[in-house]
């Protein structure tokens, strides 16, 4: 009896102690279930995104170099910075690394000082390397203070030249000689102008190819392709400001500029939807992906096109202008003067498709 | 000892915090699964040539004349989807969702979703500034949004270059986008307000309506660049001016609209314009 009577109460205790075990299941069961249940049906009730703790960390940064100052840096995809000036005017692109700082272009001579502010400020390293995308003054202009920030920083330009090392195609290094007055020969003349078509270049952990660019705005033209941090800067090559600027007195053609437009193309990829990836640096104006690239290629083809058919039909110069084959662009891309004021942008491109087919000089 | 009633304090703080619920209940929710109706906008595409009902410029009309579809088949446009200003006309299934801060648990952004090409844009909510101009342009471009009592009214910039309809009709990167977004109960409106100093003489204003759908799914992502055709280096689809062969194709007669509607503008956008349309169109016994 006693071990019935034992077995009956021990009977009860496990019963009494299963429903509790079975209560405390049921008690953490049921929210796990009710919560199960709304996962699935997650798209009943869209759960709320939340925000990572981490983000503008970057931004934050740059917000303090950019205190107090003109012209601002903008991160454009990974060691590449944009200088910009919200004044208008030419771009610079900085790059940043454990090596020093790398500089693509340096604006123009009556903002230089403003310029090497920025450049000094971005990083603590010393500034080794100056490319540039074309002789045109108002992208070398501030060439000789950025070349003087590098003196005396032992082995800078790892030629032991005791300088920044300048690079552009050999045709910018002569057009930086010949069209300054007097002759620029100074600290940020390209002590290391190359001749063939490509020159690679190997700094901050990345490689830099730089790409000559025949007979574009000028012929001194190149555009440089950070390979890690995907991004290209293409000088006057792109700007998303007004259309090009092109001086054939300098050897320039819409045809080397197209031609330059299409290599950019060539090498840009893009992630979802055909947006990002690749970024483009213009010379004047925003930064772009693909697509902003493709579309300013698409409307110089377009706009040669147009004065090809015209002339195709006997049409002048005159005639031409006032058919207005840039109208539809005009509200965009017009300059008020200059090569990119529409009549002389017209011209330009009727002068070298007369020059083509030999019909002019 | 009775505590008092009217504790001038007490008091204060319950107009206080009804003040705050009902500042808090004119914020509404719009989360959820949104089908799309066939609203005014959802009339099946027009041809090209037609930009009836846009207050388009004569440049846009020109760009537009030589435009050529065969730029959807390039590879480098065949995965775009549509810009901010074109997204709701559709295909525009819409998920929204919140976006919490879980330190304040304020909503801090909208995420908004599309059908077409799963197309996601961020509405912010916390004051934040737009992008300088020099940054880069997307196709949903940068928006911030506040409430206007029930009404959530959103600001977008940094639109890309795209288009204001299928057939070419341009929209340029210069576009500011303005949306007022209502809620009532199971129905979700949108009045947008697309201003464009480059290719518009007027705003162009455009309405459209959903029903919430909790069962309603975005499509996964499907597309996949390919070359469809072998084109040779620098090659781009277009029409030179007067040769497009595609051009007005039928357009007057299919919409049974003079020529004039057609080529749209703002002229024909006016009231007073349907009364020269009603004639028109009894002379011709329509």
């Amino acid at each position: 009896m006693m071990s019935i009577h034992y077995t009956r109460t021990a009977g009860r205790w496990h019963t009494a102690r299963r429903w509790r075990t079975a209560g405390r299941w049921l008690a953490v069961g049921i929210p796990v279930f009710l919560c199960a249940t709304a996962a699935a049906q997650i798209h009943l009730d869209p759960e709320p995104h939340i925000v990572p703790e981490v983000y503008l960390d970057a931004q934050a940064a740059l917000n303090a170099i950019n205190a107090n100052a003109t012209l601002q840096f903008f991160p454009v995809n990974g060691n590449v910075y944009l200088l910009a000036d919200p004044r208008g005017g030419t771009n610079v692109t900085v790059q940043i690394g454990d090596e020093g700082v790398l500089a693509v272009d340096s604006g123009s001579a009556e903002h230089a000082a403003e310029t090497l502010e920025m450049v000094l400020r971005i990083s603590t390293q010393p500034l080794r390397y100056l490319l540039n995308t074309t002789g045109l003054p108002a992208y070398t202009g501030a060439n000789d203070p950025l070349g003087e920030a590098g003196l005396g920083y032992e082995g800078v330009g790892a030629r032991g030249l005791g300088r920044t090392s300048g690079i552009s195609h050999e045709n910018a290094m002569i057009m930086m000689a010949s069209n300054a007055e007097p002759p620029n020969t100074g600290a940020g003349y390209p002590n290391l102008a190359f001749f063939n078509a490509h020159q690679p270049i190997f700094f901050n952990g990345e490689t830099i190819d730089i790409f000559y660019q025949p007979n574009a705005n000028t012929n001194s033209e190149a555009i440089v392709v950070f390979r890690k941090s995907d991004v290209i800067s293409a000088g006057p090559l792109f700007l998303t400001t007004t259309y090009p600027k092109i001086y054939p007195e300098e050897g320039g053609t819409i045809d080397g500029v197209i031609e330059a437009l299409n290599r950019i193309l060539d090498i840009t990829n893009t992630r979802k939807n055909q947006e990002g990836g690749t970024m483009v640096i213009s010379g004047e104006g925003r930064v772009a992906d693909e697509a902003g690239v493709a579309e300013y290629r698409d409307m110089l083809t377009i706009i040669r096109a147009r004065i090809t058919y015209y002339m195709e039909q006997g049409m002048s110069l005159d005639e031409i202008r006032a058919a207005r084959p840039t109208m539809d662009y005009d509200g965009r891309y017009a300059a008020e003067e200059g090569p990119a004021e529409p009549a002389n942008f017209i011209e330009i491109i009727y002068n070298h498709l007369l020059a083509s087919r030999g019909d002019g000089s | 000892m009775r505590r008092s009633s009217r504790n001038p304090a007490a008091v204060l703080s319950l107009a206080l915090g009804a003040l705050l619920a009902d500042a808090a209940l004119a914020q509404k929710d719009i989360s959820g699964h949104w089908t799309q109706t066939n609203s005014e906008q959802r009339y099946g595409d027009t041809g090209i040539g037609n930009y009836s009902g846009l207050p388009v410029n004569e440049a846009a009309r020109i760009r537009a004349d030589t435009w050529s579809p065969e730029r959807l088949f390039m590879p480098i446009h065949q995965c775009e989807p549509h810009p901010a200003p074109y997204t709701p006309v559709g295909p525009a299934g819409l998920r929204i969702q919140a976006v919490i801060d879980r330190r304040t648990q304020d909503t801090i952004a909208w995420r908004m979703a599309a059908h077409w090409m799963e197309n996601e844009r961020t509405v912010w909510m916390d004051g934040r500034e737009h992008p300088p101009e020099w940054a880069q342009h997307t196709w949903n471009g940068f928006s911030t949004g506040e409430w206007n009592g029930d009404m959530l009214s959103v600001t977008t910039t940094h639109i890309k270059q795209a288009w204001i309809r299928r057939n070419g009709a341009p929209q340029s990167d210069r576009a500011v986008l303005r949306e007022h977004w209502v809620v009532n109960d199971d129905v979700l409106t949108l009045v947008s307000v697309l201003q464009d100093p480059v290719y518009l003489t007027e705003p162009l204003i455009r309405s459209m309506t959903w029903v919430r759908n909790p069962g309603f799914l975005i499509g996964s992502y499907t597309c996949h660049i390919t070359a469809e055709v072998i084109y040779p280096p620098g090659y781009i689809p277009f029409n030179l001016p007067g040769q497009n062969t595609m051009l007005m194709d039928n357009e007057p007669a299919r919409w049974g609209m003079p020529l004039e509607v057609i080529r749209g503008g703002a002229r024909t956008l006016l009231p007073e314009y349907a009364e020269e349309l009603k004639t028109y169109l009894g002379e011709r016994g329509q």
